[in-house]
């Protein structure tokens, strides 16, 4: 059984304008110090994925089903009480801004121990030499002194060590990391991805990556999940999804990248826009914007998984005619934005 | 070429030439000793050919921003010159600039707060159109500003329509539109795609590098990212604490670059391709980006340079030098690759 | 550039070509979706009803009714409501409805001549010290500061004292007064605007500082400008009621409620409905627009209107 294993998870927004499916039977796993990202652009649903794990959707947002297991226990289903256990202390989570994330009022030491206080037993001084240490293996120089300081006294880069370092300390099992470096100057994107990494390697995390970015799921994730409209397109090892992808969207996706073109040429575009998660979608999400050429209607059926060869999941696709690659139908043109 | 030939292209089309930011922190109210001076540009030297598109690439701090808009003129640089088609701006009078202002146009990041929220796209792009037509009106207005929707790829029926009403890539689309309304000679995109879903990027990069071609346009294009700069523009520029550290031809830059700083910029963006990422030599800088206000003397790139400490990084004043022809660098003896 | 690039780029421009005849989608501003927002808001469009009625109780009303509101009647006296008279009469016998229908012109009249005074003066000095920033701006802010800090009563009263009595200079009082805050809050929302790209881009248009100010900033900011505005109107009613406490208001026999509710407390316990009246119309107008106000702030919030 593995560490955490998601299983059909659903979460949706009832707004006035109708109810967005943000989450829409989503499943997924991760073993004991393994890294897996969630690849996914605006409105995939791949932050509010991670907000369910923890139970942090607040109205209008509901959890409407599916099992979140973690060592058998459903998270879901356990109480609050409980729930403020794992938060923090089995389960923690770092966030993208690092300027939003620290409490302004309050002194770093104050908030690193007061997470320590909360999941250990440690009195106040043992908790501070903790957090000191904690702080000084995520690299913050003279961390004795700096730990009094205040949050704006801290650079982009140094905040979000500071983040990891608050949400290591308990020693969690699992890591959630939503869009971590996407704040941040790409040298220090660099230093902190390596810093998890370590971090992860010393303490045998399992990391939950969530990004948009393909580059840094390449070079970082074990296994990783494809998210569109809310839904997992594809999963597989980071292999698999780079060197073998199946969903035209993880297709599409990768050759729209400027990295891997020629240089000169138009770069491939996917025409349209991500949907609108408002209205409800038939079939498949992607259909609309799919660069193969169409076959069928989309019908209402949702989409299945299929399993193709050890770990690697693709939505079925019966829509389109998938005879050539998709190099083949992607067009180079500056598309018409149509509504 | 399908639009000019290229011996009518100037190679100066702009110019700048020692151009300075400073900006004076003041003094302390009691003591009267400085607060300091932050550099946030400090002699930088460029020329820009007609036509083509700069890249310009660094960190946060590095000055970029500061910059551009030093370019445009909102601030007035604190020393050089700067020449735009061989006529010097800098030491126009404030009221002259405001008429030469519409030469340049800017391209924006925020795709949401570039576009006034309380105007439509067809007042927002008609008031654009009259800064260099001042008596264009009705029909022919009309006319030009269909014009310009259908040249960046939207639809002339969301003429009407409110930026809230549209899409980030489309608000970028209108955001092009209305930088190209005033028919400008120069364009800055700071930062134009870095806001976009990946599957939008490449429809606004390819619309850019079309609009390139088709306008004859002059570009600078600020980004964090090397891989949009690699591909979309001729030539990029390295910026590091206000100033210049590499400048060259796009490939080169990026497949040989001479600057340590390059090197590690080059290598701490993540690549797409897993065997590529797990094999390849990285350059990891450590620290953060330096502030302009307190820079390091002499070389200013080592406190965060992975080369052994040698206490002369601190003396020596490197200066932009063509290492190679067309490859310039700043030719600090312990920032650049010299051997193979 | 490759070939398959220019081939595409070249293919382009034929196609290319701008529509002879388009149809024109209507776009939907800010302030349509606001007001669409505030329609939904039952209590606001309640107290937006129920305000347009006591201002049309007030305008329309003493044309209608067959009393004057000066006409003494000194053998009746104070009586209470009948049929002849609905809400009664006064000490002087004269009809307390249409006492209060005028009563209510005076006081909504000073309310809103007040607040447009107040927003005239807050809105251009709070645009320009935002928009001119830096030593000027400290300089014009300081200044507010100041005249804040200065009591208000003594100020009215030094006004008053040096100036006569009249209505036009109690407007210009409390507007003086008003203002102050006004000039607060569009100086902030400007700054706030000030960075924000589109003023750049209109600065790098080469747009003139007037028609920045005017085009660009003042409609951006004038979300909170309304909402302020509908909550300065009570306020202004009731700074002028106090005044009218003091004997420093309207003079007889011109009445504002403030005078009304003053007369009525007076004889509250031997003649309630000479209070009841003015203080029922007075608090129901304070509430309908404190509840506008509140709507309204809710209806032209940004944040909702983003997405």
């Amino acid at each position: 059984m593995a560490l955490l294993e998601v299983h059909g998870l659903s979460t949706f927004f009832h707004l006035r304008s109708g109810v967005v499916r943000a989450v829409d039977d989503v499943s997924f796993e991760i073993e004991r110090g393994q890294t897996v990202g969630i690849v996914g652009e605006s409105g995939s649903g791949k932050s509010v994925t991670c907000y369910s794990l923890l139970r942090l959707i607040h109205e209008p947002g509901r959890i409407e089903g599916g099992q979140v297991l973690f060592n058998g226990e459903d998270l879901l289903k356990v109480s609050e009480a409980r729930m403020r256990e794992i938060r923090g202390g089995k389960i923690s989570m770092i966030f993208q801004d690092p300027m939003t994330s620290l409490n302004p009022f309050l002194r770093i030491s104050t908030q690193m121990v007061e997470a320590l206080a909360l999941h250990s037993d440690l009195n106040e001084k043992a908790a501070l030499r903790k957090a000191i240490s904690a702080l000084e293996e995520v690299g913050i120089a003279d961390a004795e002194k700096r730990i009094h300081g205040y949050p704006h006294e801290f650079s982009g880069g140094m905040r979000q060590r500071v983040m990891i370092a608050s949400a290591l300390i308990t020693e969690p099992d699992v890591l959630i990391a939503d869009e971590p470096t996407t704040a941040l100057d790409v040298t220090i994107q660099a230093q902190i991805l390596d810093l998890i990494k370590d971090r992860q390697e010393r303490l045998g995390t399992a990391v939950i990556l969530v990004t948009h970015d393909l580059g840094v799921v390449a070079g970082n994730c074990d296994r990783v999940n494809v998210m569109y409209a809310g839904r997992v397109v594809e999963s597989g090892t980071t292999e698999q999804i780079f060197y073998d992808p199946k969903h035209a969207y993880t297709q599409a996706l990768q050759k729209a990248i400027p990295s891997l073109q020629m240089k000169g040429d138009l770069l491939y575009t996917v025409p349209g826009m991500p949907p609108d998660l408002g209205k409800p979608i038939t079939g498949c999400a992607f259909y609309p914007r799919c660069p193969y050429p169409k076959i069928a209607e989309p019908d209402g059926a949702p989409p299945e998984l299929i399993v193709l060869s050890e770990g690697h999941c693709v939505q079925d696709c019966h829509y389109c005619d998938r005879s050539k690659p998709i190099e083949a139908v992607l067009t180079k043109d500056v598309p018409e934005a149509r509504e | 070429m399908t639009t000019k030939a290229e011996t009518s292209r100037r190679d100066d089309f702009l110019v700048l030439d020692n151009v300075s930011q400073h900006f004076d922190r003041g003094k302390r109210f009691l003591t009267g000793e400085s607060k300091g001076v932050v550099k946030a540009v400090d002699n930088v030297s460029l020329t820009v050919r007609e036509g083509e598109i700069l890249g310009l690439v660094g960190e946060s701090g590095c000055g970029k921003t500061t910059l551009s808009r030093t370019i445009m003129q909102i601030i007035r640089p604190t020393s050089g010159r700067i020449f735009l088609e061989g006529k010097e701006l800098s030491s126009l009078p404030d009221h002259e600039i405001r008429r030469e202002r519409i030469n340049f146009q800017m391209i924006f990041q925020d795709p949401y707060a570039s576009l006034n929220p309380r105007m439509t796209v067809y007042d927002a792009l008609a008031e654009a159109i009259r800064t260099r037509h001042p008596d264009v009106r009705g029909q022919k207005l009309r006319q030009r500003v269909v014009e310009l929707l259908v040249r960046v790829g939207l639809s002339p029926s969301q003429m009407k329509k409110y930026p809230h009403e549209f899409s980030g890539g489309q608000r970028q689309r209108v955001a092009i539109a209305r930088a190209l309304a005033p028919e400008p000679k120069l364009i800055i995109a700071d930062e134009p795609v870095s806001a976009l879903d990946v599957s939008i990027q490449s429809q606004i990069l390819n619309l850019l590098k079309k609009l390139r071609a088709d306008m004859g346009l002059t570009m600078i294009f600020i980004s964090h990212d090397l891989s949009v700069v690699r591909y979309i523009a001729d030539r990029i520029a390295v910026m590091y604490l206000g100033r210049i550290v590499e400048l060259g031809d796009a490939e080169t830059i990026v497949d040989d670059p001479l600057h340590i700083y390059t090197r590690a910029l080059m290598s701490a963006i993540p690549q797409p391709d897993p065997r590529l990422e797990r094999s390849r030599q990285r350059v990891v800088l450590e620290g953060d980006p330096p502030s302009p206000l307190n820079p390091p003397s002499g070389c200013s790139f080592w406190p965060r340079s992975p080369v052994p400490h040698d206490e002369r990084m601190k003396t020596v004043e490197p200066e932009l030098a063509e290492i190679k022809p067309g490859h310039f660098a700043a030719n600090c003896p312990f920032c650049l690759e010299t051997a193979a | 550039m490759t070939r398959s690039a220019e081939a595409v780029l070249g293919a382009e421009e034929d196609v290319r070509r701008p529509p002879d005849t388009v149809e024109i989608e209507q776009g939907a501003s800010l302030w349509r979706d606001a007001w669409y927002r505030l329609r939904r808001n039952r209590l606001a469009l309640i107290s937006l009803f129920i305000f347009t009625a006591i201002v049309l109780f007030c305008v329309v009303g003493p044309f209608l009714s067959p009393w004057d509101s000066e006409e003494q009647d000194l053998l009746r006296g104070a009586s209470g409501p009948s049929s002849v008279h609905w809400f009664g009469t006064d000490t002087l016998g004269r009809d307390l409805m249409v006492r209060t229908m005028e009563g209510g012109r005076i006081s909504l009249l000073v309310g809103l001549v007040a607040t447009l005074v107040a927003l005239l003066i807050g809105v251009i000095y709070g645009a320009t010290a935002g928009y001119i920033g830096g030593r000027a701006d400290a300089v014009m802010m300081r200044f507010v500061d100041i005249l804040y800090a200065l009591p208000f009563t003594i100020f009215v009263i030094l006004l008053m004292v040096a100036f006569g009595r009249s209505l036009w200079l109690m407007f210009v009082a409390i507007g003086c007064v008003e203002w102050l805050s006004m000039a607060r809050i569009v100086r902030s929302g400007v700054i706030a605007l000030r960075k924000q790209e589109f003023i750049e881009a209109a600065v790098s248009l080469g747009y003139s500082h007037k028609r920045i100010i005017l085009k660009h900033l003042i409609p951006n900011v004038l979300g909170p400008v309304i909402v302020i505005a509908t909550l300065t109107v009570p306020a202004v009613m009731l700074l002028e009621a106090f005044l009218s406490f003091l004997g420093l208001g309207v003079q007889p026999p011109n009445a504002s409620w403030g005078v009304l509710i003053n007369e009525g407390q007076q004889n509250m316990e031997i003649f309630p409905w000479l209070l009841i009246f003015p203080a029922f119309f007075f608090a129901l107008t304070l509430f309908s627009l404190n509840f506008l106000g509140d709507g309204l702030r809710d209806a032209l919030d940004p944040k909702s209107a983003k997405d």
